[in-house]
């Protein structure tokens, strides 16, 4: 009762609370009770005297877009968009960077695959090759590396050396590697990489790309955890590793997720709304927040309000969200 | 209320720092000092700025849009286009058409210094055409010349020279062509093969510093690449008295906001990259209006269909899309610069015909030709039309994002379906330019030269299809169009030419490989004291016989400046550029 009673002190959790429940207010209800169609042009009442796009009207709440449709109607199309994206990007994402943090902290010390110097330095020159050269020697080499571990060349190859690979070293190293790309840049790289781009491709690049920081929180939480008096009993009385993780490691690092995942929603709807702003973002017509602040810089000082209302919804959802979640870090931290 | 000047002091800079521009009263423009007063007056810099960039300045290598623009003041040719178009002597005095069209000998001006000192002479001019059709030249437009005798031969490498141009004597030039050629001289117009200096040699060479015979010459030191370039005054110019202007400056990468605010302030002479709302509100604005004008149209643009692909492989599909545009709510995207289209060749193209019928929408032909391709469509209850998707393919952040989704609309009423796919530009290339690619795209030509034949001959005629890099990307062939325009090319009378191309137009119009949207047209406008300019048809910002007629209290930068402008706000410096 004490969480709930600091979350209702929560100056950050009440704000926050009331902006996400305004945005899924108006996602869910803004095309029911907006009066046009999102993708219909309207040259008889949309174009003003001047031959730009009507302001905010009695007819067009919010006015109406360079193609003359309207704006409200888009926009909440866009926010549904938005939210679905950003919800289930982060559940891909918090799932993923969970699965990948459990695994590395409850493994972090534990003994792993002794692999000899000739396997690495072969798998490597593979990569290179296939990178540089092409795919028939990578495979050779690759081949090389495989036949290098079996028994018996194994055992001489050993004099040269090895290294230890336990789960934790490897999952987290790559958790480095793909941490010291920027992160635009490898959504955009990975968004380029599809042919077209749809919600599931945009969920997929934001899916793929947003566990890593999770992973390393949660690792941390469940290398505390696992030594804990309850995980070592329960060790102790035969539970199999996977019970132990799902039964007694992940309910307790269930706040610290929640707080990350809250605020992840908000990075997603940021990240999905900058790949739109550059054009790597859903097709046309879709309407998308980021795609219509782009179209709406153009226009600013005949039509600000195309600029202004995608950039407000983009800062009150992030806002709502980041609030929401720093509301809950408080409440669950204290 | 300190807060509040702070607070608007915040507003400009949020607005400055994303590149936006607030609205605000426009400044009245910067007043000539003597306006009644036509005689031109020499000295002072002018102030041009562009959102591009140019990479080099080279007649054999035009590979930036903005580089005409620059060539036109540095090298000139031995002829060019006068104020509607046509060619006119320039290096050369005059020419004689001999061998019925086979033959143009150019009699040169004598005593033409070029930027070094040195004079021009016949074998500067055969020089420098080898060196621009020369392969190892990176010359985009070499093909324009394939007539000229050994063209072929040199572009193989089977010869060093080009046979067909030969130095007849110091200040005479012969061009020998391999069939009579109407686009010869049109063609020539470009800066493609204006004479270069010696120091150019004889093969191209992209560290070479830029040196002609222009109004106007480029000193060591003078290109900041990305950033600025200077031109200044050639005194040896062989009109006498000419430029008036003691240089010219181009900025690059400049974003349109700024752009506009520097022109407001005087510290810009001339604008062009307007964003759309505020190109409005300067041909609105009463004391701008007559400041400003529009270039000649010579851009078209389209929706091209592919004809070896169903379903545009059935004319009437065709003729049904081309009914179905409605091509004044295209317009409606950028009223400023966009006017309804109808014909291949826009109106201001030297040899355009305005009067001929084009293209127009008409939904009732248009659901009628659907009929006739036996797809008919009931746009009462939705029943009908073509039942398969049609792969549109478009680049990220054009123009073309806007149309197709106004053409989308429309061809929903006929029962056609786009299925648009967005692409990067690079990739939108490969795949319109492949053969059996895309069902349709969007598609646009812009003048290389003003002459029909700019316009049908890489668009619609069979030679240019190409199974990789096709610029017909409708794969468009009909052979009695491949055999009007050649005649036309042949064609020397100026009234039997344009009846060819008038059938001709008739035929693409009818059978609407493209259905034609829109005329791109660019505004220019320009501050009260720059005298002496008006738009070129060919040649965009040719500024190089311009003149200002600036006060002193209004030199660059330095012009009255109300608080409405960012600068303003911010509490820049008076004056600050």
């Amino acid at each position: 009762m004490a969480v709930t009673r600091r979350l209702k002190r929560s100056v950050s959790f009440r704000v926050g609370l009331v902006l996400v429940a305004l945005l899924v207010a108006f996602a869910v209800l803004g095309p029911v009770v907006a009066p046009r169609d999102p993708f219909t042009s309207d040259f008889a009442r949309a174009v003003s005297p001047d031959e730009m796009p009507v302001g905010p009207t009695r007819d067009f709440w919010l006015g109406a877009d360079l193609i003359y449709r309207d704006q409200f109607a888009r926009l909440a199309l866009g926010a549904r968009y938005s939210l679905v994206i950003g919800v289930v990007a982060t559940l891909l994402a918090t799932s993923l960077g969970a699965l990948v943090g459990v695994v590395a902290g409850y493994y972090e010390g534990a003994r792993g695959v002794r692999v000899g110097r000739a396997t690495v330095v072969a798998l490597a020159a593979a990569f290179v090759a296939w990178i540089y050269v092409g795919n028939a020697p990578a495979i050779a080499l690759a081949a090389v590396a495989i036949a290098s571990t079996l028994p018996p060349i194994a055992k001489r190859a050993e004099r040269l050396g090895g290294v230890e690979l336990d789960a934790d070293g490897v999952l987290m190293r790559a958790v480095d590697v793909l941490l010291a790309f920027p992160f635009l840049l490898l959504v955009m790289a990975i968004g380029a990489a599809f042919e077209r781009t749809s919600p599931a491709t945009i969920l997929f690049v934001l899916g793929v790309t947003g566990w890593l920081g999770t992973a390393r929180v949660v690792r941390a939480k469940v290398m505390q955890i696992r030594h804990l008096e309850f995980v070592t009993a329960a060790r102790s009385l035969g539970q199999s590793t996977p019970r132990i993780l799902l039964r007694h490691v992940l309910p307790n690092i269930s706040g610290p997720l929640v707080v990350i995942a809250t605020v992840s929603v908000a990075q997603m709807i940021l990240a999905e709304s900058v790949l739109s702003y550059l054009g790597a973002g859903m097709e046309p017509p879709t309407p998308t927040w980021g795609h219509m602040l782009f179209e709406g810089q153009d226009a600013y000082t005949g039509a600000p309000w195309l600029l202004w209302a995608p950039a407000a919804l983009i800062l009150a959802s992030v806002l709502g969200f980041n609030l929401l979640g720093e509301g809950l870090r408080d409440a669950l931290d204290a | 209320m300190r807060w509040t000047r702070d607070a608007a002091r915040a507003v400009a800079i949020a607005c400055a720092a994303v590149g936006l521009g607030c609205a605000g009263e426009l400044e009245p423009p910067v007043p000539a000092a003597h306006p009644d007063d036509p005689t031109p007056r020499r000295g002072g810099v002018l102030h041009l700025a562009s959102f591009a960039d140019m990479r080099v300045i080279d007649p054999a290598n035009i590979a930036d849009g903005l580089v005409p623009r620059v060539n036109q003041a540095i090298f000139a040719g031995l002829v060019d286009y006068d104020g509607s178009g046509r060619v006119v002597p320039d290096l050369a005095e005059r020419w004689e058409v001999l061998d019925g069209g086979r033959r143009y000998r150019f009699f040169l001006r004598a005593g033409v210094r070029f930027h070094d000192g040195e004079e021009l002479t016949a074998d500067d001019v055969v020089r420098s055409m080898e060196r621009a059709l020369h392969p190892s030249a990176p010359n985009p437009y070499a093909s324009f010349y394939e007539s000229i005798v050994g063209f072929a031969e040199i572009q193989d490498k089977k010869s060093e020279a080009l046979a067909g141009v030969t130095a007849e004597g110091k200040y005479v030039v012969d061009v020998r062509l391999k069939d009579v050629d109407a686009t010869f001289l049109p063609a020539l117009g470009l800066q493609v093969l204006r004479p270069v200096c010696k120091s150019a040699g004889r093969r191209y060479s992209d560290t070479w510093q830029p040196c002609g015979a222009g109004p106007f010459k480029l000193l060591p030191g003078g290109w900041d690449k990305g950033r600025q370039i200077t031109l200044v005054r050639h005194d040896g110019y062989f009109r006498p008295g000419l430029p008036y202007l003691d240089a010219i400056s181009w900025s690059f990468l400049v974003n349109t906001a700024t752009q506009r605010f520097k022109f407001e302030t005087g510290a810009l002479d001339l604008l062009q990259d307007f964003r759309q709302a505020e190109l409005l509100r300067f041909q609105r604005d009463p004391r701008w209006k007559p400041l400003g004008e529009y270039e000649a149209e010579r851009q078209v643009g389209a929706e091209s269909m592919n004809t070896e692909l169903a379903p545009f492989d059935n004319v009437e599909i065709r003729r049904a899309v081309a009914a179905a545009i409605d091509r004044d709510h295209i317009r409606l995207i950028r009223p400023g610069n966009l006017r309804a289209a109808g014909l291949p060749i826009p109106p201001a193209v030297l040899g355009a015909n305005p009067s001929l019928p084009g293209q127009r929408y008409d939904l009732g032909a248009a659901l009628e030709h659907m009929k006739k391709a036996g797809y008919p469509y009931d746009p009462a209850t939705g029943r009908g039309g073509y039942p398969h998707p049609i792969r549109y393919v478009i680049y990220r952040q054009g123009l073309s994002e806007y149309t197709v989704q106004l053409l989308a609309q429309d061809l929903a009423k006929i029962g056609l379906r786009l299925d648009v796919q967005v692409v990067n530009y690079p990739s939108y290339l490969a795949i319109t330019h492949r053969r059996g690619k895309a069902q349709m795209t969007s598609a646009g030509w812009q003048q290389d030269y003003p002459d029909p034949s700019d316009f049908l001959d890489p668009l619609f005629h069979s030679r240019a299809i190409n199974d990789e890099d096709s610029n017909n990307v409708a794969f468009y062939k009909n052979p009695r169009l491949d055999a009007l325009l050649d005649r036309a090319r042949r064609e020397l009378d100026p009234p039997t030419r344009q009846r060819l191309y008038d059938e001709a137009q008739g035929i693409v119009v009818d059978e609407a490989p493209w259905a034609f949207t829109h005329y791109y047209r660019w505004y220019d406008a320009h501050q009260a004291y720059v005298r002496g300019y008006k738009p070129h048809p060919v040649w965009t910002h040719n500024v190089s016989f311009s003149w200002l007629d600036r006060g002193p209290s209004a030199q660059a930068g330095l012009a009255p400046r109300g608080p409405s402008t960012v600068l303003g706000l911010l509490g820049g410096r008076r004056g600050a550029p």
